[in-house]
């Protein structure tokens, strides 16, 4: 443009689009209506009144990343036309056991809300809520009729009676999603009722639940619903579902059953899995059982092998027959080994897990360990990446600095080091987790659980100053002193949530800290040189922001571990601040002390 | 220039009570600060302007009309071999000499006299997720109940696992 001046007609043009009064209505409407991400949403809700309502009534999606920061007679009242709400309730620490089952997230005030005022709400997703029969009773009877999504995702509290009753009254119901909740099995009539009246069923997903599974219900909803598309089921030998297998012929996804015999050659040699399969994960299945993924192998896109008695060969054997693989979950037993493998056939991978495998001796797996050299391998192997989450036995700057230089497209890194080695190869990490920060550029979502003097004060500072557009943080066991967590602080712009656990900050540390962040909006703290009354902690009182406190425990002292191997929660001092607009939350449990507002 | 309390100095790193050990220089402020201006000024330009601004602006900005009732006086910052000048008030100072000091004496070991429970990392254990608690649970409950020559077991390998189906199959031919 240089240095001209506009001309008068295209300044008058200009203003009258900014001041709005020159753009029809309906022509706002239809042009908000095709803006679906939230951030630009936000942006043009923010841009004057008129694009404040406009933006209202036209919003489809909300999703409430904690349930305490909004009233939802206020959310939903602004956004009468809502069609899909997702709300997250618990903290992620309640996925580790470390929530008391009393420390809140009732869905109960979100349920009351969706009655009639919502004409167009068709899908509801609550993440780690409390749920019970009474409101999805509500539920149902406010929106069963539309109901075309409904996904309790980790959430408890509530019975099979609950589903029975969404069975029977929802007869749109295309996704029922119920993975990792805790359900009361008061009987399997659910699933029955399900598969008898609900057609249109797309998704069925009741994953790691425990609910008893009769497999004729499942061969009845294979007749039903000539929709199915994916199938995560609770535990049920896969003998018994070599009927449902034949009736099944659209299933693309599948996961749960399990072998609950090994070796049993011929009860197994009769299942014939679907043809247009390309998501599978079989609990329990071992390397007698394995063989039946062959036939499909080429074309799998998803592969869960979390829940299996595989070893480190048997990985190798199977993974180099997926070459097309894009997701990948499995155990540290795949070893170094067997991440080699996946370097070498996974070009396409998107997404890898691997999971912490048994290190209690004697039950640990042969191999069972992954290190620098595997992620190495992988990073070089596998630029297709974008979300990496590995528990490691052991680790170098150089691997990190490998996964910063080839995974460019990674959004999502979260990396924990396991306790049992005593001498790891290369510590601190400072370097390395610079290089892999600024390598990343489109990093969202960055976890690193260490050891003390596994990243120093430095190192936590050049997490800052590399954040970058990273928005959720998990660090563990980092930095050395509060200088370090200034550091950090001073350096994160755009953080959003932040998760500390085992780190050696002061509480007045901690405070000064979370008010350097501008963009922080939740932060939760556990294990941290915490006082008795977390006074220091009013330090970061201001409006809008609330502080929570878990006084630590002494009941406990001396006694670290429950006997099932699990952490006693009450032990360490625990902080909760987030941003509210509500004040103070009135069903805080025993444990919890609101320090602001008091 | 306009009257202003006088300078308060805090010794971060404890240069001058090393100073004092070695030298035992009785150094007034005013020779200090004629040796401030001995000093390369570009040596201010080397600390990240940033990262002591956000420590002392740490509140949002104060605007005109809520002035604080403590004139802003200027704060001399000695640290790493450089210095700072910068126009804060009281208050804002001694919050900053307080971080300061709390994060020297944690650098020596001195925990100070509050109670505090320092949590190890020890005492911290790596929690699991639920799922995968009760997956290896159920392995180990299998595991043991199927003895040493199955499938899976640690010390093993896929060789032993034909071993114990043709043991099944002796077993089943007797």
């Amino acid at each position: 443009m240089g240095g001209e001046a506009p001309e008068p007609g295209r300044l008058t043009r200009a203003l009258s689009i900014l001041d709005g009064s020159g753009v029809p209505e309906e022509a706002l409407h239809l042009v908000l209506a095709h803006v679906d991400d939230p951030r630009d949403r936000e942006a043009a809700s923010l841009a004057c009144r008129r694009w404040h309502r406009i933006d209202a009534l036209t919003r489809k999606h909300v999703t409430v990343p904690f349930c305490y920061a909004v009233s939802p007679a206020r959310l939903l009242a602004r956004f009468p036309s809502l069609e899909s709400l997702a709300v997250k309730g618990k903290p992620r620490a309640a996925m580790f056991g470390l929530i008391p089952d009393d420390w809140g997230a009732y869905a109960q005030p979100w349920v009351a809300h969706l009655a009639a005022p919502l004409e167009c709400l068709k899908a509801l997703h609550l993440r780690r809520m409390v749920v019970t029969d009474a409101d999805l009773d509500a539920l149902v009877r406010a929106r069963g009729h539309m109901l075309q999504e409904l996904k309790l995702d980790k959430c408890s509290g509530f019975s099979t009676d609950a589903l029975r009753l969404v069975a029977r009254s929802c007869r749109s119901l295309r996704t029922l999603f119920l993975e990792e909740c805790t359900i009361t099995d008061n009987g399997t009539e659910w699933l029955h009722d399900l598969a008898a009246n609900n057609p249109v069923l797309v998704t069925l997903n009741f994953y790691l639940t425990y609910l008893t599974v009769v497999p004729a219900d499942l061969e009845l909803l294979a007749r039903n619903c000539k929709s199915l598309i994916s199938l995560k089921i609770s535990d049920c030998d896969l003998s018994d579902l070599i009927g449902f297998f034949q009736i099944a012929t659209s299933l693309e996804e599948f996961a749960g059953a399990e072998i609950s015999e090994q070796g049993e050659l011929r009860k197994y040699a009769d299942v014939k899995l679907p043809s247009k399969l390309c998501s599978f994960g079989l609990t329990f299945m071992g390397t007698n059982e394995m063989h039946i993924i062959f036939p499909f192998s080429a074309v799998l896109k998803k592969l869960d092998l979390q829940y299996t008695f595989l070893t480190t060969e048997d990985h190798c054997q199977l993974i180099a027959k997926c070459p097309n693989l894009l997701v990948l979950a499995v155990r540290n037993v795949i070893g170094d080994r067997g991440l080699g493998i996946v370097a070498d056939t996974c070009k396409k991978l998107q997404r890898l897990r691997i999971e912490r495998g048994d290190d209690e001796p004697g039950m640990q797996e042969e191999e069972g360990g992954v290190s620098q050299v595997g992620l190495t391998a992988v990073a070089v192997g596998c630029r297709e990446l974008e979300s990496i989450a590995a528990y490691v036995s052991d680790i170098t700057n150089g691997a990190l600095e490998s996964i910063g230089t080839f995974c460019k497209n990674l959004y999502d890194f979260r990396i924990v080091l396991l306790d049992k080695q005593e001498r790891i190869t290369d510590l601190p990490l400072d370097n390395g987790v610079r290089e892999l920060l600024r390598g990343c550029t489109k990093l969202r979502r960055f976890a690193l659980y260490l050891r003390p003097g596994g990243l120093s004060d430095v190192g936590l500072s050049y997490i800052g100053q590399h954040s970058g557009t990273i928005q959720y943080m998990l660090l563990g066991n980092l930095g050395e002193t509060d200088g370090g967590l200034i550091s950090f602080a001073a350096g994160c712009r755009n953080l959003r949530k932040l998760e500390l656990r085992s780190c050696c900050f002061s509480e007045r540390a901690l405070a000064l800290a979370m008010l350097q962040m501008p963009s922080l909006r939740y932060v939760w703290v556990q294990g941290y040189r915490a006082s008795q009354t977390g006074g220091d902690l009013m330090l970061m009182a201001r409006p809008f922001w609330n502080i929570e406190f878990t006084p630590p425990s002494t009941e406990n002292a001396g006694r670290p571990m429950e006997e099932d191997g699990q952490p006693c929660i009450d032990r360490h001092a625990q902080v909760l601040a987030y941003c509210s607009l509500i004040g103070k939350r009135s069903d805080y449990p025993q444990s919890v002390v609101p320090l602001h507002p008091a | 220039m306009s009257s202003r309390a006088p300078p308060v100095e805090l010794d971060f790193l404890g240069l001058h009570a090393n100073a004092a050990a070695t030298e035992h220089h009785g150094k007034s402020s005013a020779a200090s600060s004629s040796s401030i201006r001995g000093m390369e000024t570009s040596a201010i330009a080397r600390i990240d302007p940033q990262l002591l601004r956000r420590v002392v602006v740490a509140r949002p900005p104060v605007t005109a009309e809520e002035a604080p009732p403590a004139a802003p006086s200027p704060m001399t910052v000695f640290y790493n071999g450089s210095v700072a000048i910068f126009d804060i008030s009281h208050q804002k100072a001694e919050a900053i000499m307080r971080m300061a000091r709390e994060v020297t004496t944690a650098k020596r070991g001195d925990l100070g006299n509050t109670t505090l429970v320092a949590d190890s990392a020890k005492d911290i254990p790596l929690a699991r997720t639920k799922s995968l608690h009760q997956f290896l649970a159920k392995r180990k409950e299998r595991l043991t109940r199927m003895g040493p020559y199955q499938l899976g077991r640690p010390g093993t390998t896929s060789g032993s696992n034909i071993k114990s189906l043709r043991v099944k199959k002796e077993a089943e031919a007797a």
